[in-house]
């Protein structure tokens, strides 16, 4: 166990590492784009409408942002990071002849893409208190380890799309069929129940969903026990079957 | 400078060899992302917002994304693909040592993306009439050449943006303080004559919220101001002619050295 964890240390690190060279790349992408989907977002549809459920439109969409930028930092580091690292870099293999094997490397590359996400997340949602869509910043804290969880998730989830590509052409399909979907359809800008039926099936089909529910709850105080355990539930399980169905896809890849 | 006839077609024949290999992809993904942006809030926010402007928010919706599909294609095509082009393979650098000469390159690049974006203006016409949402189709005759026109202004700027870059990760940035802005702010979503003077302002520098001006009154059937209209085009065309002048100084500084 003690091993373990010294190795995802070093592999965390390296990682960090890399981050570091690029941090101003991540702050412009992660933080600045939001933002300008806020305030064109929040700005432009409230002056068309003002409350939704009760609820004023800046505040409904600010857990709405957070999340669509969670899952855009997320599924495309999960497809074109680890796509990059396995494939173009070679790390992977390279990390593999130490003493150190797949399914680690996954996850460990999976909780650190959601570990970042979810803190851009976080100083997303402090701009949005900065425009007065959240009322309590320190409440909103404990959207963190939804957050994280998410970002897990989502991850993990790209990890299999990579895990079939091999080239980053391939997985553009991904783009009209999964991303702008779920960016659109999970209730980040628009309420799910305004959509028609067929809609909302579909929607229930979109991982975001969950977590939006679990962020937008916590922000809006309207969370209830049985949607926190359920959806967190949701998530940790699509984390355990995308995890095993990435680290079966790779282990063909890389040791056959 | 003159420009033949002969050189560019010859560039367009080759891009055609091109497309026709690709064509599948590409035009699934841009119609696909059109068409899940109509669903969402020509379904959705049309369901909480029911009129704007005075007609329906999905058919307020319909102009808007019609024109900005081809905004996008131009951009990417002008930033990712010309980059490729003339810095990944240097394919520029092989045609400029054959006759074909530099704004002859430019102007059939320019060409060919907007002939490449215009299938999924028409597939978008399609479906809106399909169902039932746009009152006057017809108002795409007069429309056509001025989004020619409008897609010519955003590909010479973004021509502009890439004459900057070094590197690809820079077109994170065009995407970031370029296209998503103008998507946003430009009255895609919302009647901009309602937003904040200076919200209003910011609006007018993008070419998007020249050819909505025009594109809205002649697809929903509005009058259309005739002082508006010139106003409107001689903006884009002005963009244009900027825009093409500036990339080609900055190309040929680059490409001749």
């Amino acid at each position: 166990m003690l091993f373990w964890l010294n190795t995802s240390y070093a592999l965390i690190q390296r990682l960090f590492l890399t981050w570091v060279k690029n941090w101003k790349n991540f702050i412009m992408l992660r933080i600045a784009e939001p933002t300008i989907t806020l305030y064109g977002m929040g700005f432009g549809l409230s002056l068309a409408f003002n409350q939704v459920n009760g609820v004023p439109y800046l505040n409904y969409v600010v857990p709405g942002i957070m999340c669509s930028g969670l899952m855009f930092g997320c599924i495309l580091d999960g497809i074109y990071g680890s796509l990059t690292r396995e494939l173009y870099q070679g790390t992977w293999k390279s990390q593999l002849t130490a003493n150190i094997n797949l399914r680690q490397i996954l996850l460990v590359e999976a909780f650190w893409v959601g570990f970042k996400g979810a803190c851009a997340a976080i100083i997303v949602m402090w701009v949005g208190f900065f425009f007065g869509g959240v009322q309590s910043p320190f409440v909103a804290l404990l959207t963190f380890p939804f957050l994280l969880l998410g970002g897990i998730a989502l991850t993990s989830f790209g990890q299999i799309f990579a895990a079939t590509a091999y080239s980053y052409t391939d997985v553009e399909y991904l783009w009209p069929l999964i991303i702008t979907p779920m960016f659109l359809f999970s209730g980040t800008f628009i309420p799910l129940e305004s959509f028609p039926q067929w809609l909302q099936f579909i929607s229930t089909f979109l991982p975001l969903t969950y977590i939006i529910e679990l962020v937008r709850g916590t922000l809006l105080t309207t969370l209830t026990i049985e949607i926190t355990v359920l959806n967190s539930l949701l998530l940790v399980a699509l984390t355990v079957v995308s995890q095993t169905i990435s680290h079966h896809l790779y282990h063909k890849r890389l040791f056959t | 400078m003159t420009i033949s006839i002969t050189a560019i077609h010859a560039l367009l024949t080759r891009y055609w060899l091109e497309y026709s290999q690709v064509w599948k992809l590409l035009l699934l993904r841009d119609v696909a992302d059109r068409l899940i942006f109509l669903f969402a809030f020509g379904y959705g926010m049309g369901a909480i917002v029911r009129t704007m402007d005075g007609t329906s928010y999905f058919s307020f919706i319909v102009p808007g994304l019609m024109c900005s599909s081809p905004m996008m294609t131009m951009t990417l095509a002008m930033t990712f693909g010309i980059y490729e082009r003339y810095k990944s393979t240097q394919i520029w650098q092989s045609w400029l040592a054959t006759p074909v000469k530099l704004p002859e390159i430019m102007l059939s690049e320019l060409i060919y993306a907007n002939l490449r974006s215009l299938p999924a203006v028409f597939v978008m016409l399609a479906i809106a009439l399909l169902l039932g949402e746009l009152p006057n189709p017809w108002g795409i005759v007069p429309l056509l050449p001025i989004i020619i026109l409008a897609n010519m202004a955003y590909g010479a700027v973004a021509m502009c943006f890439t004459t900057h870059a070094t590197r690809t990760m820079h077109f994170a940035f065009v995407q970031t303080f370029w296209m998503m802005p103008m998507y946003l702010f430009s009255g895609v979503f919302f009647d901009i004559t309602q937003t904040p003077a200076w919200m209003q302002t910011v609006a007018n520098i993008y070419p998007l919220t020249h050819i909505l001006k025009i594109s809205r009154p002649l697809l929903l059937g509005q009058p259309l101001d005739l002082q508006t209209l010139i106003v409107s085009v001689s903006i884009l065309t002005l963009t244009f002619i900027l825009a093409f002048t500036y990339a080609l100084y900055r190309f040929n500084k680059k490409l001749r050295s």
